[in-house]
């Protein structure tokens, strides 16, 4: 019985055995064979290699597609910059030269920075070599010039302002091989602060966020739809919104090339010759090698490399002697029979500050990490805000604030500024990453309005930001309704910051403001912006003019001045020449003061009466900020723009070339002329998103064990047929 | 035999087992493919909507966490995609989405490669695109580049070529397990009229 069994079990086992060898084999060889069908549903070689055009598209220039399908080029861009300043004054003039590598017939599109406060006076266009000196003309009347010129197959050149620092330069009919070089002029006054003079040129443009929702405004959208992209006229990357309806005009492409000062995309040479006035101790430029010579108190300067990429600004900084700094000057100039001022004027220093007169203060810090502040501009916020951080004493309270998208803060309430809790806005600092939008509204007024428990203590706001924003205007507003009792200082970050933005936000807020392009001034340039902070404020500046003397200046309101900043004031005289002695008063720590100046005019002076105008300009464009109608202030504006022949929102440069070039059969192609990423700014970090279900998967194993079970069943039903031989 | 007898109820249950998890799985992974082509239909319903109320967000349904905000179109592929807010999981289960960022950059679109943007695998330089925007605005795109990236050593860049369109789904596109680390790059450029008004 026993070895019957063991035989019997041996066979069942042998019976088995086999049978389960036969499965096996075969089940994965079946499956092997429904992986193939699957495998085989797919192309398995892909006829087009995706890395082929790897080259083409990574080369230097910025491809198109013209309607053939052709390649073709945008113009080859290369500027020069000369700076001419003397005192106070800098006359600049830039020139920007298109060539058009391509064979075709193109219109360059470039949109270009300027400083925010430049007065641009002179346009001229040279064509080889004709000159044509361009017509300040109304926005509207330059626009149709251009048009009709462009429609004739003449060359022309229509130069507008988007922003006071954001203008567009368009190029029409420039043949295959022909270059044109556009030169601009503007006087600029120079920075004045803390003892150091400076002047800033910018070259590039941070891509700005705009905010808002698209917006249905062009008719050409209902009549043609496919069209209404086609339809715009600066080539921007953006549709016009609701809160930045001229967005296509101030969001030109960057170049997807990363800018080097040994190749550059776009290279600019830059000279200067500086004429202070006064023996210096040191010039320097911030972010470029400069090669400088004196002579007689003035001094040569060009790059120590001769030209360099337009991918940072372009700071120019000098410093007099200790003892010889400028405590006083005017300048004149008699233009058009009329006559104009520049003066400037040194509050009294205070000799130290008294400690025991430090009021605490609540300190809220707001952060921008929205995508743009990515690569060196977010590393040079961290250490502004840790260098900020450590400046804070035991009394006063702080709060941090990181916008992007969304708004996230330190604390829901300002902290004490305990070690404790210093030691966690240091971590919350650390931690601190770019990515995302720019959505500054709600940040501000988290920062200025919400929880505002107004004690005995005074409130800063200090705004670190890159300032690429299309809305400014919109936040000027928002600032200057919620200020209050609070005070907004600016703080730039970054190779090429959007200082309009800086300049006017802390000027709405009451504050300064501050630039940072490097690392490697964070630390100094925070120390000093809170010691200009901590220092006694110089209030109710009033300028008395010698009897008989008619004077509209601007500011027309001087603001509070924090140390080391100058009385800056830009006169109209009228007819007749001012003599006599203007008298400067204010308080400054608790006592009066007052200075006088004697009104001698002197040497004639460039481009007191452009600086007089621009600022008047400003002025009134603040006006639509405080809420007046933006016709009323064009009404203003525009005879001022005209007769001072300035650039301005409501006048555009035009020039035109007699010449008809262009063959009326030859098509003229549209490309915009991009700009050089600012430099250390990260291409923008966004993880790509999972895009993968695991259905296929699913979809696999699932067959996979019903046709195992299939099997299993199957084999049951063998069983069932070999149930008797194995009883 | 005992054995057999024993083998029996445990093959039964083996059985059972192998049924109910197969059937898991496969229905598991067939409601993935259907969700996303039947939610599409609704989806088109909410963007008819979105459209005639001049780009308003429109629920698809009321508890949906996202909207329809474009529509991608394929000509030559025959693909057409309601394109929705965001990129959640949530929202690519039911469409591409779009990616939301600083808006200094190009339009971004992402989706599954096993649903909606599988045919992203058929797009070639020069096949064209489709977009229409939440105002019914249709813009035009010629893809330009298509390309392999390793999500695991470079990010996306939007701000490279502003006013682009770049699809992305993840390569390669058969295989089974989700979660790898290559994405498939679409890039298209939009195709500027020679005609045009200032």
């Amino acid at each position: 019985m026993t070895t019957q069994t063991t035989s019997t079990t041996a066979h069942a086992f042998v019976f088995s055995g086999h049978n389960f060898g036969f499965w096996f084999h075969t089940l994965p060889r079946l499956v092997m064979a429904g992986l193939l069908l699957l495998a085989a549903t797919a192309p398995l070689a892909r006829a087009y290699d995706p890395l082929a055009d790897e080259d083409e598209v990574r080369s230097g220039r910025l491809f198109l597609r013209d309607a053939a399908g052709k390649m073709v080029g945008a113009p080859n861009l290369s500027s020069k910059a000369h700076l001419a300043i003397a005192g106070l004054v800098a006359e600049v003039e830039l020139e920007q030269t298109f060539r058009n590598d391509g064979d075709e017939w193109v219109e360059g599109i470039y949109a270009f920075p300027l400083p925010d406060d430049a007065a641009v006076r002179y346009l001229e266009m040279r064509v080889g070599e004709r000159r044509i000196v361009g017509k300040i003309r109304e926005r509207e009347h330059a626009k149709q010039i251009y048009q009709a010129a462009r429609a004739a197959g003449k060359k022309a050149s229509l130069v507008e302002q988007q922003r006071p620092n954001f203008f567009t330069n368009r190029i029409a009919n420039l043949g295959p091989g022909e270059s044109i070089t556009v030169t601009l002029r503007y006087v600029q006054p120079v920075t004045y602060e803390g003892g150091e003079f400076s002047l800033r040129l910018p070259t590039t443009i941070t891509p700005r966020y705009i905010p808002g929702v698209h917006r249905a405004s062009e008719e050409i959208a209902e009549e043609q739809p496919a069209l209404s992209l086609a339809a715009d006229p600066y080539l921007g990357w953006a549709l016009p919104t609701d809160r930045v309806p001229d967005a296509n005009a101030i969001t030109p492409f960057l170049n997807p090339q990363v800018g080097s000062d040994t190749s550059p995309i776009n290279a600019i040479t830059i000279t200067a010759d500086l004429n202070p006035g006064m023996p210096l101790a040191e010039v320097g430029a911030a972010y470029h090698e400069l090669a400088i010579t004196r002579e007689q108190g003035r001094y040569r300067v060009a790059l120590a490399s001769r030209r360099s990429e337009m991918d940072r600004d372009f700071v120019l900084r000098w410093r007099a002697v200790a003892s010889q700094e400028p405590q006083a000057a005017y300048f004149a100039q008699q233009w058009e029979g009329e006559h104009y001022g520049l003066l400037m004027l040194m509050p009294p220093a205070v000799e130290g500050t008294q400690a025991a007169a430090r009021l605490p203060r609540e300190t809220v810090f707001v952060v921008d990490t929205s995508g743009s502040m990515g690569g060196v501009s977010i590393v040079q916020a961290r250490q502004a805000l840790t260098t900020a951080l450590l400046t804070l004493q035991p009394e006063d309270a702080f709060n941090i604030i990181a916008f992007s998208d969304g708004t996230r803060a330190l604390s829901s309430q300002s902290l004490p500024a305990s070690r404790h809790n210093v030691q966690r806005g240091q971590e919350f600092v650390r931690l601190l990453q770019a990515g995302g939008g720019t959505r500054m509204l709600p940040a501000l007024q988290r920062a200025l309005g919400s929880d505002a428990e107004q004690g005995e203590r005074l409130r800063q706001v200090v705004f670190i930001t890159d300032g690429a924003v299309g809305n400014e205007t919109e936040l000027f507003t928002e600032i200057s309704n919620t200020l209050g009792s609070n005070r907004l200082y600016t703080v730039g970050i970054g190779s090429a910051p959007n200082s309009w933005f800086m300049r006017k936000a802390a000027s709405f807020g009451r504050g300064t403001f501050t630039h940072i392009g490097d690392i490697s001034e964070a630390e100094s340039r925070m120390v000093a912006l809170f010691e200009q902070i901590a220092a006694p404020v110089a209030a109710g500046i009033r300028v008395q003019w010698p009897v008989g003397v008619q004077a509209e200046s601007y500011p027309a309101q001087i603001p509070d001045l924090y140390a080391g900043q100058p009385v800056m004031l830009s006169t109209a005289f009228g007819a007749q020449a001012p003599a006599g002695q203007v008298a400067v008063s204010g308080r400054i720590a608790g006592s009066d003061w007052s200075r006088t100046l004697e009104l001698n005019s002197g040497a004639d002076h460039a481009g007191i009466a452009s600086v007089w105008a621009r600022r008047k300009i400003e002025s009134l464009l603040d006006e639509k900020v405080t809420g007046r109608a933006e016709v009323l202030v064009r009404a203003d504006v525009l005879p001022l723009a005209l007769s001072h022949s300035l650039l301005s929102p409501y006048t555009s440069f035009v020039a035109v070339e007699e010449r008809i070039s262009r063959p009326a059969e030859a098509d003229l192609q549209r490309k915009p002329v991009t700009n050089v990423r600012p430099k250390g700014q990260s291409p923008q970090p966004y993880a790509y998103p999972r895009t993968a279900t695991g259905s296929p998967g699913q979809l696999l194993l699932g067959a996979l064990l019903l046709f195992v079970a299939m099997m299993v069943y199957v084999m049951r039903r063998e069983e069932v047929d070999h149930a008797p031989l194995a009883v | 035999m005992l054995r057999w007898q024993c083998d029996r109820g445990v093959r039964r249950v083996a059985l059972a087992l192998l049924v109910l998890a197969g059937g898991w799985q496969f229905l598991s992974g067939a409601w993935i493919q259907a969700k996303a082509v039947l939610a599409q239909q609704l989806i088109a319903a909410a963007w008819s909507e979105s459209l005639a109320e001049q780009g308003a967000p429109v629920k698809p349904w009321p508890w949906a966490d996202t909207f329809p905000v474009a529509r991608l179109q394929a000509p030559e592929v025959g693909v057409d995609l309601m394109v929705l807010d965001g990129l959640s999981g949530q929202a690519l289960a039911f469409g591409p989405g779009l990616m939301r960022f600083d808006q200094a950059g190009a339009t971004v679109l992402a989706g599954h490669r096993d649903t909606h943007f599988r045919f992203l695998g058929e797009l070639e330089p020069g096949s064209e695109l489709r977009l229409q925007d939440e105002l019914g605005r249709w813009r035009q795109f010629s893809v330009t580049e298509v390309r392999v990236a390793d999500s695991s050593r470079e990010s996306l860049d939007p701000s490279s070529q502003p006013g682009s369109l770049l699809l992305v789904t993840c390569y390669p596109f058969n295989a089974l397990r989700a979660g790898g680390d290559l994405r498939y790059l679409v890039r298209a450029n939009p195709i500027h009229q020679a005609e045009y008004q200032l």
